[in-house]
């Protein structure tokens, strides 16, 4: 009894006992020691095929296989002899030989179908849909992207922007389906020897959705059975349970008329939770609803594995007849493209069924990752393959292609004609829109309304991220300011001004006008300085609406005083920013003093603010100045003799659109959120993004509308407001814990299968002592070789010719191993360097964070109110 | 002996995370804590305090029932099934979810063992000293331990099988305590063993690739936990700040005033 499958028919009479019990828990653990023992044992239906597939002349019974897998030969042929056809000794053992061999090839295909799933379960598992657990990774990701970003409304988000709910289905509705389905399941097959087959062919086959298998889902047609030859190894895979369709669509129709509130937007999906008690171990049901963008409700209810253990195993007998095991050999016909001939048997799309639920479907393997060619991109992107699964690639972006596109968006209802926007490309179909592919056909497309695309607001360090936030109630005074260039040759820079300022409605317009003088972008900035004040919240004017510069003259002294006194503000600022342009750019380089007062920003700014509050308010009595009065004008006249070198007026209007220092400015004058003065009540969803948006917002309006005099950009004018700032002590020290978020760079791991193949090969040669050769089997012991080193005797040579194949083979078995390790090693650096890297990034937010909120805590409070130092 | 791929996947994809965190430069290296092997024998381990074999007390003629493999199958599943609770996030009684330890220096740290592996450890003679030190990581080198000790034994039943047969047939007064009963006996026993070796196997190999492969993202989930619910730190904190800088405005008035006004009466005054 030295057979192993004669251990294995006995082990199973020794191990079945008192586990067929295991059954009813489901723990991971039970699952797997069930099915690994009935492995061990043989399922009912391998013996059945057994028993009928195997060519004997003689009657066989289910005896007979456990006789033959039990190596009790008297048992299984001591009766074969009666029909005349006499069974010897070498027809038994060949009998038994024919069993045997069968239940085994069964097991070792089980076997591995199992190892397989296992492997597949443990990958899929942990990142499976509306999976909850410490190794849930979609759920935390999504989580932390709600927690950090910045967004305007209260809606849970996911990465890619969809909307989800979740709504629980009761007890009440669904376990009576649970109580259906469970009967069903139970009493499917008609004997017991295909129970099995079907019960884990159902469950696979609704997990794709039952509305998908009845081809009820709209763009969607219901998995296709190749027309044509029978298949009888494959017949459960497009078989259909009319007794489990009928509960799961109850169950759906049941959630299709749940009432939601709020209503479902459109493209908003809800997760079903239905979690009876009642249906078969180790299964569940899954389900969701979408609202599609046309309004309609669309979704599906289904069934799935728990934890998959068993794949949909070839079939071994025929469907309702125990006696007629499926033999094989007639496989369908070949699938043919589309359009090339008849549709019955299509090529198969892939990833179709996959790429059916609307969270999957923004899945890497349905959507694959994409990633612009560059230095972290090693892989090549032309060396791709036909016929090969691309799961990361990095592709040439062209760069002439836009990256946002027209999107026509359908309207709500009929009265509604649909808005066409520009959006990022993948965005458009996500939100149900129909991409167009200029401005001027979205209205063929059935979009009258057009929305011009917004001008992105960068900041210096940036994107400004806090444009995605409407601060509730803010209506800035201005939202366009646009720059252009107008002629205006005769100008020359004098008292009147070098622009026009123009408002119309909310969109200011700055006009520069062309003329010899050419410090455009110093004049430009005087100009914004003029609409930052404007559009401000509180705004200072000496000339007031419907008034002319030259009308001033006739006002009364007290009036052209004070008018003076709002003139010197105005203008001083206007005049700082621009002079501050000019020194920057070093024209200011090199003036002689005039009194004894040196020429600089802040001289001129004053001086010219002073020379033209004068001119057009002759008794205001000027602005408050530096130096001698009777220089003003002397200061004003050296700025006459500067350099023509500027850049031509176009030239700054074009480049105004992306200068940060500019566009800055605009973005002040035209984003002011007065969201945080005192008695302001703002509300915004509670993100860390949101309340850092907020706390900027508070300290630019500190700065904008407190620190100075409100509505100006404190450009080092009304110092004096101020005379301490000199002297203050820095007393919280923000700025060490305030450090950037390290970038770690990211790269899929080179892996070169050809060269570890190669060096298999030298190993194996390596072990029998020979240098690597091409093919390996060249490396194979020579027989020949003991000839030329006899042992001592010839009895020891003989054994020792006798043992080459062995020792050959235990070189063999030795690389296989060796092989499988060193892979896996291989493998594991391969993972490690990858992973390690990706981890590495996530350790350092953390320690970031952590950083962050130690410092936060040990800040210590300034004891003193302002502690103010000596001047420096 | 078979080379089974199976045994490699899963030893290898439970110690990924331990040479995931070995890499990771901000980890201190960690001290694996795989002993050194003890001699291969039942001596010291859980089999040494059961006998192989029981026999029915009122009929000693019945064939005894063996219990090794109970015991063996039993120990995995409760370090399994303690296990999988924690990945999955269910609750095993012992507050599994709040085990993950966010603010611990290494991996090892950031996974304590559960009850059930230390307390298997604790049985082990390799592990028996470290069983307090030992992490959720290392199950996997648990579990291989367990599975050598119980091969060990198993194999060293086989080896004295027909002494202990003929012991156990004196100490329970077996009837029929015949030669040809005895040699039935130690063929049957010798053939339980062997297929209980080959179950043993298959079934810690089966269920260490699944582990495995949930072990693999373990790393990168626990991370991502704890980035969750530092961030939610991180937002309550910033609320707070967020609280705090209303007072800006009022802080940096030119007026230098921290006192509230009013800001229609304030603008009023401007004007």
């Amino acid at each position: 009894m030295n057979h192993p499958l004669a251990r294995i028919g006995l082990l199973g009479i020794l191990l079945i006992t008192g586990t067929s019990a295991v059954r009813a828990e489901d723990s991971l653990s039970s699952l797997i020691l069930e099915s690994v023992k009935e492995e061990w044992t043989f399922s009912e239906i391998i013996k059945k095929f057994a028993e009928k597939a195997a060519k004997s002349p003689h009657e066989l019974s289910s005896d007979d296989v456990e006789a033959a897998i039990g190596w009790q030969t008297e048992k299984l042929c001591g009766s074969k002899a009666k029909d005349g056809a006499s069974l010897g000794y070498e027809d038994c053992d060949r009998l038994r030989e024919a069993l045997v061999s069968t239940v085994n090839r069964e097991k070792s295909i089980v076997s591995l179908g199992r190892e397989l799933q296992a492997i597949a379960t443990s990958y899929e598992l942990p990142i499976r849909e509306g999976q909850r657990g410490e190794v849930a990774v979609n759920s935390a990701v999504t989580g932390i992207i709600s927690v950090w970003r910045v967004r305007a409304t209260d809606e849970a988000a996911t990465a890619s922007g969809l909307l989800l709910r979740a709504v629980s289905i009761e007890k009440s509705v669904s376990e009576g389906k649970a109580q259906s389905i469970k009967s069903a399941y139970d009493g499917v097959g008609a004997n017991d020897a295909e129970k099995e087959e079907q019960q884990t062919a159902m469950i696979w086959r609704y997990s794709a959705g039952v509305r998908l298998v009845r081809g009820e889902r709209p763009n969607l047609p219901a998995p296709k059975e190749y027309a044509g030859a029978p298949q009888p190894e494959r017949q459960y895979l497009f078989k259909r349970w009319n007794n489990v369709e009928s509960p799961l669509l109850d169950l759906w129709n049941h959630a299709r008329g749940l009432t939601f509130d709020p209503p479902l937007k459109k493209n908003e999906i809800v997760l079903l939770n239905i979690k009876p008690d009642g249906l078969p171990d180790n299964v569940q049901f899954w389900g969701f609803l979408e609202k599609k963008p046309d309004g309609e409700l669309d979704g599906d209810i289904g069934l799935q594995w728990k934890i998959p253990l068993d794949p949909v195993f070839p079939s071994l007998m025929k469907e309702g007849d125990d006696t007629k095991p499926n033999l094989g050999g007639t496989y369908p016909p070949a699938p043919v493209e589309a359009g090339a001939g008849s549709p019955e048997n299509p090529v198969p799309q892939d990833g179709r069924i996959l790429c059916s639920s609307p969270l999957s479907r923004r899945g890497y393997l349905c959507r694959p990752l994409e990633q612009t060619s560059s230095v972290t991109c090693r892989e090549d992107p032309a060396g791709e393959e036909p016929d090969v699964i691309m799961l990361t690639a990095c592709t040439e972006k062209d760069p002439k292609a836009p990256p946002d596109e027209w999107c026509c968006l359908p309207g709500d209802s009929s009265a509604d004609t649909g808005t066409c926007s520009v959006v990022k490309r993948e965005a458009c179909e996500d939100r149900g829109g129909v991409p167009v592919s200029a401005q001027n056909k979205c209205v063929e497309a059935g979009c009258k309304n057009i929305e011009p695309p917004k001008p992105k607001v960068t900041t210096v360090a940036g994107p400004d991220v806090c444009t995605a936030l409407k601060w509730p109630g803010e209506e800035p005074k201005c939202k366009t300011v646009k720059v252009e260039c107008g002629e205006s040759a005769t100008r020359r820079r004098a008292v009147t001004a070098l622009d026009d300022i123009t408002q119309t409605g909310d969109t200011v317009t700055v006009v520069l006008h062309k003329q010899d003088f050419k410090p455009y972008r110093a004049v430009l900035l005087h100009a914004l300085s003029h609409v930052v004040q404007m559009c401000g919240p509180t705004n200072t004017v000496y000339i007031k609406d419907g008034e002319e510069p030259e009308d001033l003259r006739d006002l009364p002294g007290h009036e052209q005083r004070e008018r003076t006194q709002a003139c010197c503000h105005v203008e001083q600022e206007a005049y700082a920013a621009e002079f501050e342009q000019l020194e920057r750019e070093g024209k200011l380089d090199g003036l002689p003093a005039v009194g004894g007062v040196p020429v600089n920003a802040k001289t001129l700014a004053e001086a010219s603010a002073d020379t033209q509050c004068r001119a057009i308010l002759p008794e205001g009595g000027g602005c408050r100045v530096s130096f001698p009065e009777d220089q003003s004008s002397a200061l004003s006249a050296a700025l006459q003799n500067l350099g023509n070198n500027g850049k031509e007026c176009d030239e700054i209007a074009e480049e105004a659109k992306d200068d940060p220092v500019i566009r800055g400015m605009i973005a002040s004058a035209t984003g002011h959120a007065d969201v945080c003065s005192p008695g302001k009540l703002t509300t915004f969803p509670p993100t860390i993004g949101n309340t850092m948006c907020f706390i900027g917002a508070c300290a630019e309006n500190g700065a904008e509308l407190r620190r100075t005099v409100p509505g100006r950009v404190a450009f080092g004018v009304n110092d004096e407001g101020f005379p301490f700032d000199g002297f203050l002590k820095e007393a919280i020290e923000s700025a060490s814990f305030l450090t950037g978020i390290p970038d770690v760079k990211q790269a899929l791991p080179t892996y070169h299968p050809r060269q570890l193949l190669w060096q298999l090969d030298t190993d194996l040669c390596q072990k029998v002592g020979l240098p690597p050769q091409s093919p390996t089997t060249s490396c194979v012991l020579a027989a020949s070789r003991r000839l030329g080193l006899p042992l001592p005797t010839y009895s020891a040579t003989m054994e020792a010719f006798s043992n080459d194949a062995r020792e050959q083979a235990a070189h063999l078995e030795e690389s296989t191993m060796g092989g499988l390790a060193t892979g896996m090693r291989i493998g594991t650096e391969l993972y490690v360097d990858a992973s390690g890297r990706f981890v590495r990034s996530f350790s350092e937010l953390l320690r970031l964070a952590h950083t962050l909120l130690k410092s936060l805590k040990e800040t210590p409070f300034p004891t003193e109110m302002c502690p103010i130092g000596q001047p420096s | 002996m078979n080379s089974n791929p199976r045994a490699i996947t899963g030893a290898l994809l439970l110690t990924l995370p331990l040479l995931l965190a070995a890499c990771a430069e901000q980890v201190a290296p960690n001290e694996l804590s795989v002993p050194p092997l003890p001699p291969c024998s039942a001596e010291g381990s859980p089999f040494a305090e059961a006998e192989f074999a029981t026999y029915d007390p009122s009929d000693s003629s019945k064939p005894p029932t063996y219990r090794w493999h109970e015991i063996y199958e039993s120990q995995v599943k409760a370090v399994v099934d303690a296990h999988a609770k924690m990945l999955l996030g269910e609750d095993d009684g012992s507050g599994s979810s709040a085990r993950l330890e966010c603010t611990a220096e290494t991996y090892r740290e950031m996974f304590p063992a559960s009850g059930a592996l230390q307390g298997l450890a604790s049985r082990l003679p390799g592990f028996r000293e470290r069983a307090g030190q030992l992490s959720e990581m290392d199950i996997g080198a648990v579990l291989i331990e367990w599975l050598r000790v119980y091969e060990c034994a198993m194999k060293e039943e086989a080896t004295f099988v027909a002494p202990h047969v003929e012991q156990e047939f004196i100490k329970y007064a077996v009837k029929d305590a015949t030669y040809g009963n005895h040699a039935l006996e130690v063929k049957r026993r010798i053939a339980y063993i062997e297929n209980a070796l080959r179950s043993g196997r298959a079934l810690t190999e089966r269920l260490m690739t699944l582990i495995g492969g949930f072990s693999r993202l373990r790393p990168l989930a626990a991370e991502l936990t704890c980035l969750e619910r530092a961030s939610a730190d991180i937002r309550n904190n910033l609320s707070l700040l967020g609280e705090a800088s209303t007072c800006l405005p009022r802080a940096l008035n030119a007026r230098g005033s921290l006192r509230d006004f009013d800001i229609k009466e304030e603008e009023s005054e401007e004007e």
